[in-house]
């Protein structure tokens, strides 16, 4: 890439952030979101343990994973909201076709956010349950838990390319979320209805997970790594295609999900 | 009409009015009131093969008073928030009717309707888990809901007046819900909070109202859980009239609360 467009991409970053913090001042979100994402971790750390055969070190890696999904399969949706609401996207527009690149480039804080209320929840309810020994083996894992942010990153502006149009953003998200909690593997390894947990291989977060326990019980995880990277690319590619067809509609129709 | 009757006129016509704006933005009532019970119920009683009747019974009222809760912090604690959004909040503080009595009514508006569509994805849910649920006191598990719907309206009216003043209701909304879900021991044991917490989980209605629920599921009855969320309940509607004298003050008189 050249220097040209690394500046490019460099300054729509900068933009991106500057958007997130009018939205999300620090001193909100650290009073506000941080702890809710702790407090998550830890009501779903404490739910596992408490259903009758639920153990507390597999609700707890499950739940850490929350942090992600909190931010990345809600909050990034605002990304492009957030061109809507100020009406600036045929501004972009008239620079060409509306990349994924711009987009993704503009979303990186909320990925930051994300990772950084993973490494707050894992520490604060690692000390909680005293299960520090666990919490610094699951930030070892930091590697992975990127990737897995990434993936559910790509998942919510899927969603947000079809929720534009819809003003759906926050129902299909938090469905996203729900449905993560439910058939990610996340408190419980499986649930009674096998139609969930059918749907939740295709989820964001649920083989990253499973990676992960795959490492830290020292058994085979290869495999599900891979699945999170298929899983990652599938939903990278829905986003792209999602956006693409927006953008070809707006021009050729007139009709904008943007106005 | 006598005045009794016209308060209850307005309140009712702010019930209708409240579910009719749920209605209208359906999105937040659709995860409040299907996607978090729904997901809450399959993992507190689907993840299980074949729970004890008890088990069933504290998850399903669990569930249902998480429900509940997250649609007082969310629906019923941003009511006068939304009429500011909205450009409507001055013509309700100058309006002839009395703005407590829309606020109260438009705070019953939320709990008929979270009750309402909270019980049937529950209803749902558990057929589709196949589920039995056994009810030990119909009469007692219909008093403690009823007890539980007036508390959570009296609270969805006093935040309702605190909301208006931050404009990061939806933050603040947020970070009141998991709190209230661990100190009340909605879905989570009682016992895993710090000795020291346990006094704050005493102060909150929930915490009795999940107590008194829960016991009457069994077919018992518990005096001092039904004694301390009709005391709580008192004490919270004394906490609102304040706030929302408060709030008027600073409308009215100082002009400090922003109204568009």
């Amino acid at each position: 890439m050249s220097s040209l467009g690394l500046w490019r991409i460099g300054e729509t970053m900068r933009m991106g952030y500057l958007d997130f913090r009018v939205a999300n001042p620090w001193r909100v979100n650290a009073v506000t979101l941080w702890p809710r994402a702790v407090l998550q971790c830890l009501f779903f750390t404490v739910v596992g343990q408490a259903l009758a055969g639920g153990e507390r070190d597999f609700a707890f890696v499950g739940a850490t994973v929350l942090a992600i999904a909190l931010s990345l399969s809600v909050g990034v949706a605002s990304v492009l909201t957030t061109e809507k609401v100020s009406g600036t996207m045929f501004r972009t527009r008239l620079a060409g076709p509306v990349s994924m690149r711009l987009i993704a480039a503009r979303a990186v804080p909320w990925v930051v956010e994300a990772l950084v209320m993973f490494v707050l929840a894992t520490v604060c309810v690692g000390l909680v349950v005293d299960r520090m020994g666990l919490a610094l083996a699951i930030l070892r894992l930091l590697p992975v838990f990127a990737l897995m942010a990434l993936s559910n990153a790509a998942a919510g502006l899927a969603l947000a390319t079809i929720a534009v149009g819809r003003r759906a953003e926050v129902l299909y998200g938090n469905a996203l979320t729900y449905l993560i909690i439910a058939a990610g593997g996340v408190v419980v390894p499986t649930t009674r209805l096998a139609w969930l947990d059918a749907i939740g291989a295709w989820l964001p977060l649920r083989n990253g997970l499973l990676a992960v326990r795959g490492i830290l019980a020292d058994r085979p995880w290869a495999m599900h790594l891979l699945a999170e990277v298929g899983v990652c690319l599938l939903w990278s590619l829905l986003a792209v295609g999602g956006l693409a067809y927006l953008d070809a509609k707006a021009r050729r129709s007139g009709v904008d999900a943007f106005e | 009409m006598s005045r009794f009757a016209a308060a209850i006129e307005v309140g009712l016509a702010g019930a209708r009015h409240e579910i009719r704006l749920i209605l209208t933005s359906w999105t937040g009532a659709a995860i409040l009131g299907i996607a978090q019970p729904a997901v809450l119920l399959v993992l507190v009683v689907g993840s299980v093969a074949d729970p004890a009747p008890a088990e069933v019974g504290r998850g399903v009222v669990g569930v249902a008073l998480t429900a509940l809760w997250s649609f007082t912090v969310w629906t019923g604690a941003g009511v006068l928030q939304g009429d500011r959004q909205q450009g409507t909040l001055a013509a309700c503080v100058i309006g002839v009717p009395d703005l407590r009595l829309v606020v109260i009514g438009r705070s019953l508006g939320v709990n008929i309707f979270a009750g309402l569509v909270v019980a049937a994805t529950m209803t749902v849910t558990l057929a589709l888990l196949r589920q039995p649920v056994r009810v030990g006191s119909v009469g007692l598990v219909t008093l403690g809901l009823a007890l539980v719907l007036v508390s959570s309206m009296v609270v969805g009216t006093c935040l309702s007046c605190l909301f208006l003043l931050s404009r990061f209701g939806p933050q603040i909304s947020a970070a009141l819900m998991y709190p209230v879900f661990l100190l009340c021991g909605l879905l989570t044991p009682l016992t895993f909070l710090p000795v020291p917490l346990r006094w704050v989980s005493d102060g909150i209605s929930m915490r009795w109202g999940m107590r008194l629920l829960t016991e009457a599921m069994s077919g018992r009855f518990d005096p001092v859980a039904l004694g301390m969320l009709v005391g709580l309940t008192v004490a919270y509607a004394f906490a609102g009239a304040y706030a929302f004298a408060r709030v008027t003050d600073l409308i009215r008189r100082e002009g400090t609360v922003e109204l568009v």
